[in-house]
C-alpha cells in the first residue's frame, strides 16, 4: 500500500481522489455488515478475508494502471522539454567590433584593453585563435571565429605595425589587407524573469579532463548505471551513517540534471520518487553524451547580482574570464568542485574554501589516474587566480543596455528577446564607456571632497555618441556604473538651464535679422506673467554687462541679454526650433524656457545637441546596428537617418557662437587643456545650481554630462565647475580632434559699432557671415572710407567687462514693454 | 665641375636620407599618414562610358578599408543581396562618415530600392560634404545632380 500510494500522492491526478474516497467506503461499509456476520459467524472470516484480498487486487491493478498513465505523461513532458530547444536564451548583446585598418588612429593602450576585454590573452608566441602576442614592434593577434552581424568569418593571424600612433601596415597570413575587425565584445543579455543566463556549448568542445572530473567527483558510475545508482545510494547512506549527517549525495548526474532541469527544489521524498523515474526514461530515451551535454549546460555555476551563472561556458568565462577550452586543471577542477555548493565555494569570496575543494578534486582526479601526480602537485601548487570582478566576463553596462531595450521594444515582443537567443549588435564602444565610467567616477569623488560632503551625495549621468552618425557610443546612469536601477542619462528629467541658450541664438541667426556682431543688451529684463508675477531673470554674476556683441552675451552666458533676444525674435519661434531640433514634447511658450526653465533628459539633450554636432540634420541617438536570429538570419539592420533640419550652413554660423565659448566664455578652460579652441560646448547650469551641465563636441564624439543631487537640492556647482571637468576628462582619455568647418562662412572685420569696416579703420573683431549675405553691404571697409566710419548709433561698451553694478528695475519695471526701449 | 660635385652630393645625401629613414624604422608616416581615413576623399572615376552614373558601387578610388567595404557591398549587390548591400556600405561611412562618394552610393543603391525618403536625406549628406579638392570632384557633383533629378521626377517634385 505505501509504495502505491506515493506515487498517487505526487501525480496530483485523479487517481489520488478515487483512492482515497475507496478506502472509507470500504469502512463504511464494514460496520453494517457486522450485522449478519452476527447471525452467520462462521462464514463472515472467509469472505472478510476473501473481500480485503479482492479490493487489494482491485486497488493494485488501479495503481498499476495509474503509474503507468502517469509515467507516459512523465515521458512525454521530458520528451518535449528535452528535445529542440531545452533553454530559453537572453538575447546577447554585442559592442561594436573594432575594426582594424592602415590608417586608423589607434592608442596601443586602447587595443591591448579591448583585447584583454574580449578575452584575449597576451602570449609570447602567438598559435591559438583568442591570444595575442609582440614581434618587436608589430603586434600579432590571432582573431577567433566569428559570425559577425553581416558575414561569418574564420579566424585569421593579423599582424598590425604602426606609425605615428596610427596602423601602418596590416597583414593577415602575409597578405597585405585594407580592413579586418577583432569580433565584438560581449556586453550583456536581456534575461527573462529568473535571470537566467548561459552559454551553450557542444559535448565536444569540452575538454576531456573537465569531463572526466565531473564524472570521477559527482558520478563515478554514470556510465555504468541507467539512471539510478543503487551502489552510489548505498556508498551515501554509508558516509551519511558514519558522519551522523548528510556528507554525501547518492544523486546521479541523470539525477541531477532531472531536479535541475524538471523539478524544483523541494525536498520530499515524492520528488524524490518522480527525479528517479525521470532519470530512468531519460537514460532510455537519450544516450549518456546527451546528458553529459544537457548537464554541463544547465549547471547552476554562481550568481551575480540578479543575474544566475549556469552551464561550464558561461561559467568559465564569468570566473576565469576565458573559454572552456583555455582552461588550466586547476581552473578545471575548481569547476567541478564549485558544483557542491556554488555560493560556499565562491573563490570571488572564499578563495580559501576554494582551494581546499579544488585541492580535493584534484587528489580525486590523480587517484582516478586522469591525471598524473606530477600533474596534481602542480595544479595544487597554484594560487586561485580568478578574474578581476567587473572585468572581461563581469563587463556589464547596466545603463546601455536599458536603452537597447528600449530601443528594441518598440520593434520586438519583450518575450521574443528574452527567450529566442537573439543576437543585438549595438554601438556602444568600450573604449570610450571606460573613459566616461572612469572619468565621472573619479571627479564626482573629487567634486564631493571639494564640496566637504562627507557621504555620497552627488550623482551624474552621461552620454556620448558620435556626432556624424549619432551612433551612442557610451551611456552612464549614475556615478555607480554597474548598478541596474535608475537610470538617469534616460530618466532623471532635470531643468536644461543655459543649454537652452543655443537654441535662442538659433532663432535668431535663423530670423535673417541677426548675426554675430549685431549689438545686443544686456540691460536688466522684467516680464509680467499672464498671473501678475514677474519673471525678472539676473546673470549669474549679478552684474549687467551693458551693450555688447551677441556672440559675447552668447560667450558669456549671460541671462539678461539672451532673454531680451529671445524676446526679441519671439518665444513662439524658439519652441519652434526646439521642435525642429527634435524635441519632441510639449514646451510651454513662456518666457522663462529661454533661459532652459525647462526639463529635460541627458538623452534628450544629446539629441537636440546631435543636431548642432551633425550639421543641421535631426537624428535620434541610436543603439542597435543589426539584430540576427540565432542561426544568423538578419532580422534588421538599422541604417543613418535623419532630415536636414537647418541648413548646414546656419549650423555653421551657430557653431562659431559655441566655438566661442571656449575662446573666450565659460568653457575657456578646455581651450587651455586641449591647445585648441576648435570645440564647440555650452555650460548650462539651472536655478540655485541644482544642475551643473556641460553638452559639448569635437569633430567625432559629442558629450552631455549632467551632475547635480537626486534630491533636486543646490550644490555648490555651476556647469563649468561640475559637469565640464568631466568632460573635458573623457576626451582627454579618448583623444580630441579639433573640429573642422561644415561650410565656408564669409569672414569681416567689424568695429565697435557692429559695422563692417577694414581692418586698419578700427576693425576690433573679425566675425563670420553668411554666405552672401555681406554682398551689397559695406564689406570689409571697401565702400566705407575711415573716415565715414560712424561715429553715432549702438556701441559696445568698453566697460562692459568691468561688470557695472545694475540697478534692478529703477524704473519700475512692472510693464513688460519697458525693456524692449 | 662645381656643379658636378654639389649634384654628387645632393644625390649622396638623398641617398644616405632615404636609406637612413628606410632602415631606422622611423615614424615615416607615409602609409599611416596618407591613409588617415578623415583626411582622405574618394576618386571618381571618369573614362566610364556613362559619366553622370555610376555601374558599380567599387568604380574609383578609395580608401583601403573602404574599397574592401565597396567590393563586398557591389558582390552582395551582384547577388540580389541588397539588404546586406546596404550594411556593407554603412560600415564604409562609419570609416569615413564624412565621405561624399560613399553617401552618393548608398543614395544610388536606396534609389534602385525605390527608398527615396532615404536617397534624399543621403544625397542631402552627399552634398553637404562634397568637397572641391578632391580631385574629379566635378563628376561626383554632376553624379549626385543626376541622381537628385530622378528621385525629384520620381517624387513628382
Amino acid at each position: 500500500m505505501t509504495t502505491a500510494k506515493k506515487p498517487t500522492r505526487a501525480s496530483k491526478s485523479s487517481t489520488k481522489k478515487t483512492a482515497v474516497k475507496k478506502v472509507p467506503a470500504d469502512k463504511k461499509k464494514a460496520p453494517k455488515k457486522k450485522a449478519p456476520q452476527a447471525a452467520a459467524p462462521n462464514k463472515s472470516p472467509r469472505s472478510l478475508k476473501q473481500k480485503l484480498w479482492s479490493w487489494f487486487w482491485r486497488l493494485s491493478i488501479l495503481m498499476i494502471l495509474a503509474l503507468g498513465t502517469w509515467l507516459i505523461y512523465l515521458d512525454a513532458q521530458l520528451r518535449s522539454q528535452f528535445d529542440g530547444n531545452k533553454w530559453t536564451l537572453p538575447a546577447k548583446v554585442y559592442a561594436r567590433p573594432l575594426s582594424l585598418y592602415p590608417g586608423l588612429l589607434l592608442s596601443t593602450e586602447q587595443l591591448k584593453a579591448e583585447l584583454q576585454w574580449n578575452d584575449y590573452k597576451p602570449v609570447s608566441n602567438v598559435v591559438m585563435p583568442g591570444t595575442y602576442g609582440r614581434d618587436g614592434k608589430d603586434w600579432i593577434i590571432y582573431r577567433r571565429a566569428f559570425s559577425f552581424a553581416d558575414q561569418v568569418e574564420n579566424a585569421v593571424k593579423i599582424r598590425l605595425s604602426f606609425a605615428s600612433g596610427r596602423i601602418d601596415q596590416l597583414t593577415i597570413d602575409g597578405q597585405r589587407e585594407g580592413l579586418v575587425r577583432i569580433e565584438p565584445q560581449y556586453i550583456g543579455g536581456i534575461f527573462p524573469a529568473h535571470h537566467e543566463d548561459r552559454e551553450l556549448i557542444a559535448l565536444a568542445d569540452v575538454p576531456p579532463a573537465l569531463v572526466a572530473a565531473l564524472v570521477a567527483v559527482e558520478d563515478r558510475a554514470f556510465f555504468d548505471h541507467y539512471g539510478i545508482s543503487i551502489r552510489g545510494i548505498l556508498r551515501a547512506m554509508k558516509a551519511n551513517v558514519a558522519a551522523g549527517r548528510t556528507v554525501q549525495g547518492g544523486s546521479t548526474l541523470t539525477q541531477q540534471l532531472v531536479k535541475n532541469f524538471f523539478l524544483t527544489n523541494e525536498r520530499s521524498l515524492q520528488r524524490k520518487v518522480k527525479e528517479a523515474l525521470m532519470a530512468l526514461l531519460l537514460e532510455l530515451h537519450y544516450s549518456k553524451e546527451d546528458i553529459l551535454q544537457a548537464y554541463l549546460n544547465e549547471v547552476y555555476l554562481g550568481q551575480s547580482g540578479r543575474r544566475s551563472i549556469h552551464g561550464i561556458a558561461l561559467a568559465s568565462r564569468f570566473y576565469f574570464a576565458k573559454n572552456v577550452q583555455q582552461l588550466n586543471l586547476s581552473e578545471v577542477a575548481l569547476l567541478i568542485g564549485m558544483i557542491k555548493g556554488p555560493s560556499y565555494y565562491n573563490p570571488f569570496r572564499h578563495p580559501d574554501r576554494a582551494r581546499t575543494r579544488r585541492d580535493l578534486v584534484l587528489n580525486v582526479m590523480a587517484e582516478l589516474k586522469i591525471i598524473s601526480t606530477t600533474e596534481r602537485i602542480n595544479a595544487q601548487g597554484k594560487e586561485i587566480q580568478v578574474a578581476a570582478s567587473g572585468r572581461a566576463g563581469q563587463r556589464e553596462y547596466p545603463a546601455f543596455i536599458q536603452l537597447v531595450k528600449r530601443q528594441l521594444q518598440s520593434d520586438y515582443r519583450l518575450e521574443d528577446l528574452q527567450n529566442t537567443g537573439l543576437r543585438i549588435f549595438t554601438t556602444l564602444d568600450p573604449w570610450l564607456q571606460h573613459a566616461t565610467e572612469k572619468s565621472i567616477q573619479k571627479h564626482v569623488d573629487q567634486l564631493e571632497k571639494r564640496a566637504g560632503y562627507n557621504k555620497p551625495t552627488l550623482e551624474a549621468a552621461a552620454v556620448v555618441t558620435s556626432v556624424d552618425g549619432a551612433e551612442v557610443r557610451a551611456i552612464v546612469g549614475s556615478r555607480r556604473v554597474r548598478y541596474f536601477g535608475f537610470n538617469r542619462a534616460l530618466d532623471a528629467q532635470r531643468s536644461i538651464g543655459s543649454l537652452a541658450k543655443p537654441a535662442v541664438y538659433l532663432t535668431a541667426l535663423a530670423s535673417g535679422r541677426y548675426d554675430w556682431s549685431s549689438i545686443i543688451d544686456d540691460k536688466s529684463v522684467s516680464v509680467a506673467g499672464q498671473d501678475g508675477s514677474l519673471w525678472q531673470p539676473r546673470n549669474y554674476d549679478k552684474k549687467d554687462h551693458g551693450k555688447l556683441f551677441m556672440v559675447d552675451a552668447m560667450a558669456r552666458s549671460l541671462n539678461q541679454a539672451t532673454a531680451r533676444l529671445g524676446m526679441k525674435v519671439g518665444i513662439s519661434q524658439v519652441v519652434d526650433t526646439f521642435a525642429r531640433l527634435g524635441i519632441d514634447k510639449y514646451i510651454p511658450p513662456y518666457p522663462s524656457i529661454l533661459l532652459g526653465s525647462l526639463s529635460m533628459s541627458p538623452l534628450e539633450v544629446t539629441q537636440m545637441f546631435q543636431t548642432y554636432a551633425s550639421g543641421g540634420f535631426a537624428m535620434q541617438p541610436r543603439v542597435i546596428q543589426a539584430l540576427t536570429t540565432s542561426d544568423n538570419q538578419v532580422l534588421t539592420s538599422y541604417a543613418l537617418e535623419g532630415r536636414q533640419a537647418f541648413s548646414p550652413e546656419l549650423i555653421e554660423n551657430l557653431r562659431y557662437g559655441m566655438q566661442q565659448v571656449v575662446v573666450q566664455g565659460t568653457g575657456k578652460r578646455l581651450g587651455r587643456t586641449f591647445n585648441t579652441t576648435k570645440i564647440a560646448a555650452k555650460t548650462g547650469t539651472s536655478d540655485e545650481q541644482r544642475d551643473s551641465w556641460f553638452a559639448g563636441f569635437d569633430d567625432r564624439h559629442l558629450a552631455v554630462i549632467w551632475l547635480g543631487r537626486d534630491d533636486n537640492k543646490s550644490t555648490p556647482f555651476t556647469g563649468a565647475s561640475g559637469a565640464l571637468p568631466i568632460w573635458q576628462n573623457i576626451f582627454q582619455r579618448s583623444g580630441l580632434e579639433p573640429l573642422t568647418p561644415l561650410v565656408d562662412l564669409d569672414w569681416a572685420w567689424v568695429n565697435e559699432y557692429g559695422q563692417l569696416v577694414a581692418k586698419e579703420c578700427g576693425g576690433i573683431r573679425r566675425m563670420p557671415f553668411m554666405r552672401g549675405s555681406l554682398e551689397g553691404r559695406a564689406f570689409a571697409g571697401r565702400e566705407i572710407s575711415c573716415a565715414e566710419a560712424k561715429v553715432s548709433g549702438d556701441k559696445v561698451d568698453a566697460t562692459s567687462a568691468n561688470n557695472r553694478e545694475t540697478s534692478v528695475d529703477k524704473k519700475g519695471g512692472s510693464s513688460w514693454f519697458d525693456w524692449l526701449f | 665641375m662645381v656643379r658636378l660635385a654639389v649634384l654628387v652630393f645632393l644625390f649622396l645625401q638623398i641617398i644616405f636620407v632615404t636609406t637612413l629613414s628606410g632602415c631606422s624604422g622611423l615614424p615615416s608616416a607615409s602609409d599611416a599618414e596618407r591613409h588617415d581615413p578623415r583626411q582622405q576623399q574618394s576618386t571618381e572615376e571618369t573614362n566610364v562610358s556613362i559619366e553622370n552614373d555610376i555601374v558599380r558601387l567599387d568604380e574609383g578610388e578609395h580608401h583601403p578599408a573602404v574599397q574592401v567595404l565597396l567590393t563586398q557591398a557591389e558582390e552582395a549587390r551582384q547577388q540580389g543581396q541588397h539588404q546586406q548591400a546596404l550594411s556593407y556600405l554603412d560600415r564604409a561611412r562609419q570609416i569615413q562618415p564624412r565621405n561624399s562618394a560613399i553617401f552618393y552610393r548608398q543614395a544610388w543603391l536606396n534609389y534602385q530600392l525605390g527608398e527615396l525618403q532615404q536617397v534624399q536625406q543621403l544625397l542631402q549628406r552627399a552634398r553637404l560634404f562634397l568637397r572641391a579638392s578632391v580631385a574629379n570632384f566635378e563628376v561626383l557633383q554632376r553624379r549626385i545632380q543626376t541622381l537628385q533629378f530622378k528621385a525629384d521626377a520620381k517624387q513628382g517634385y
